[in-house]
């Protein structure tokens, strides 16, 4: 098992966000982090990428206590729900960057820009960027760094039906390089059938883990429902 | 490439800056450059080797004190930065700790430079054994008034009242007649922090930062790009989502202190900076009218001129924290005519304004008599005059509509000479 998420609760002052959740990762999966906003998808990914400390249970990656790894081995790439610039660096500067703090990845510059059509916009700095392209930077960015498990948090917003397509294909290419994916969301249409698995979390508790199948079956579900109508039975609430 | 991006960005951003703001820089630069100049040529005779008068000293470690005080209780913004691009994207390798390394180090500098500044007006710039005691331990002091603030933004619970008490006994120490007290107090102070910050496993609340920081970066990257109508709008959206220390439901609630628990906490609530430059037109009136750091200036330097500025900036104070008092209340009874329903009377509302006025002013007037040396029978009578004065202002602003205007001109013009036999 890859990532071994076990048993982590956490609160923030009068809140639950975790309650004793537990889940695992595997390399080459597509696992969907759902919920609703609030449903405690952003405290997990904060604590796999070790910047909240879990008040009990632990993560583990490779059967080692992710509290153990140095900095410097810590194999996480992580897309945030806002993204994060130098200001004042053009987006080229940025991509020979973070080249220069993973020059081993074997994924070129030139690649990256092609892929996500980033050429027009080489020399703007972020401020001059749509919504869209930033988003694309930022995955550009993620992508460019040394990773075994990529997270993405609402990784979607403001890139175009074209740009989802292609973002799609980069997660499939990374399944099949035996790379792990968690992808958090909850636009439940864009993750439904990209995934291996989901992990659906409502309030801070895990209200259905396993492939869309097995928690229809599960369920007692429609064996047509969508991910959308799974959840939202399964949380009690009608479209 | 790593470091060189760093550096280029910074460069650039202070650029911007630069271009778009040199007037307020220059501003401020020659403002310091002048007070700098009065303190050498007008307090000091101009000559190295004579030291300021004990009085000039004591101000100058009271503004050490109010730095640091500024640092720990008032400052929301953590006090060693770095860009939120820097933590997102270095935080999982090896330049993080760097980076983090030289901010600590930079910071010290700066610090050490205006110790050594502060600690050559005391000594006359002298460099001697007593420059050097006096540099050591007022660097330790406005360094760990750095420390402190860093580890107080980071920890919850007990630890930041433990930040606090330090600072207190940092505080005491550096008043203390006894070099063997000043270096233990300020000594064991500076060396837990310093412990602390950089020998204990670290546990820094990284949520919080990578959201204040980013938030500074986003600012500051629209002041460098001179975009001030998103600089105001992140500013207003920022300032609403912050999280409200007091809640009214914190404090013992009921039906007849309900209104003045609601002032106190709209007082509180109405942000530092508003406090804090009441605060600089005190400290501007009493160095205008106790010490000669202004003398020599045409107007201002001129003693018939310096009394009744002093007093006029110090009253302006206390007459703002008025009108802050005033405002609220008018927005609670505008409400009322407006159709609020509110479960008490008149006379109970006024009775919770007065109290909370003269909580704060009596507060304020201890705090300005002990900076003005003023005698404690007219710090008495003047206190309790001004309450009377505030308490009339207040009942003419429920009740008065005829005549409002000019009574409390009238009221102003009154507290202004109640000014003088305070300070006289």
């Amino acid at each position: 098992m890859f990532l071994e998420f076990d048993e982590i609760s956490f609160s923030y002052p009068g809140v639950l966000a975790l309650d004793n959740i537990s889940f695992e990762v595997e390399r080459g999966e597509i696992v969907g982090l759902i919920g609703a906003n609030g449903a405690g998808k952003t405290t997990a990914i904060l604590h796999i990428i070790r910047y909240l400390n879990p008040k009990s249970g632990r993560i583990r990656m490779d059967s080692v206590d992710i509290s153990r790894i140095k900095n410097e081995d810590f194999p996480v790439s992580y897309i945030p729900d806002t993204p994060v610039f130098y200001e004042e660096l053009t987006l080229l500067e940025h991509l020979h960057f973070i080249k220069a703090l993973y020059p081993d990845n074997k994924l070129s510059i030139d690649e990256i820009i092609d892929r996500l059509e980033l050429l027009d916009h080489l020399h703007k700095v972020p401020s001059a960027l749509s919504k869209g392209t930033k988003q694309k930077l930022m995955i550009a960015l993620a992508l460019l760094r040394r990773y075994e498990l990529l997270i993405a948090d609402e990784p979607f917003s403001g890139l175009d039906p074209k740009q989802i397509g292609v973002f799609k294909q980069i997660l499939k290419e990374c399944r099949q390089e035996q790379k792990a994916v968690l992808l958090s969301t909850h636009l439940l249409d864009m993750v439904d059938g990209i995934c291996d698995r989901y992990i659906m979390l409502h309030r801070g508790k895990l209200i259905a883990i396993g492939t869309k199948q097995d928690i229809i079956q599960r369920h007692a579900l429609g064996p047509d429902s969508t991910l959308e109508q799974v959840y939202l039975t399964l949380v009690g609430q009608e479209i | 490439m790593v470091y060189g991006a760093i550096i280029k960005h910074k460069l650039r951003t202070a650029r911007g800056m630069l271009k778009h703001f040199w007037p307020s820089f220059l501003g401020l630069l020659l403002g310091v450059a002048f007070l700098g100049y009065q303190l050498f040529v007008v307090v000091m005779g101009g000559g190295f080797g004579i030291a300021l008068e004990p009085q000039y000293i004591f101000y100058l470690l009271c503004a050490c004190v109010l730095l640091n005080g500024y640092r720990l209780l008032f400052k929301q913004t953590p006090a060693i930065r770095v860009n939120a691009a820097t933590l997102h994207y270095l935080y999982h390798t090896s330049y993080f700790r760097k980076i983090l390394s030289a901010e600590y180090l930079l910071s010290l500098i700066k610090n050490m430079l205006l110790a050594m500044l502060v600690a050559g007006f005391i000594c006359g710039f002298q460099y001697d054994s007593l420059f050097l005691w006096n540099f050591l331990l007022l660097s330790g002091y406005l360094y760990s008034g750095i420390l402190l603030s860093w580890i107080r933004y980071h920890v919850k619970g007990e630890l930041r009242w433990v930040t606090i008490a330090c600072y207190f006994f940092s505080s005491v120490g550096l008043f203390a007649n006894i070099y063997a007290m000043r270096f233990a107090l300020i000594g064991s102070v500076t060396v837990w922090t310093v412990y602390y910050v950089f020998f204990k496993p670290r546990n820094l609340n990284l949520v919080k930062y990578r959201k204040d920081i980013a938030f500074l970066d986003t600012n500051t990257a629209s002041a460098s790009q001179y975009d001030m109508v998103k600089m105001s709008q992140i500013t207003a959206e920022h300032n609403a989502n912050r999280k409200r220390r007091f809640l009214l439901y914190h404090l013992p609630l009921k039906k007849n202190n309900a209104i003045f628990i609601k002032c106190l906490i709209e007082t509180i609530r109405a942000g530092s900076r508003i406090w804090i430059i009441l605060i600089v037109f005190l400290i501007i009136g009493v160095l205008i009218y106790r010490t000669s750091i202004l003398a020599g200036l045409p107007v201002i330097g001129d003693p018939a001129v310096a009394t009744p500025l002093g007093v006029l900036l110090i009253m302006i104070a206390y007459a703002n924290i008025g009108e802050i008092l005033k405002k609220q209340l008018n927005t609670l009874l505008e409400r009322h005519r407006l159709g609020l329903f509110l479960p008490v009377s008149h006379r109970q509302i006024f009775s919770s304004y007065i109290l909370l006025g003269s909580l704060v002013y009596i507060v304020l007037t201890i705090f300005v008599g002990l900076l003005m040396g003023s005698k404690s029978y007219l710090t008495l009578i003047f206190f309790t005059l001004y309450s009377i004065v505030f308490a009339f202002d207040v009942f003419i602003e429920i009740r008065g509509r005829k005549f409002k205007q000019p009574i409390q001109t009238v009221l102003r013009i009154f507290s202004l000479m109640l000014g003088f036999l305070f300070v006289a």
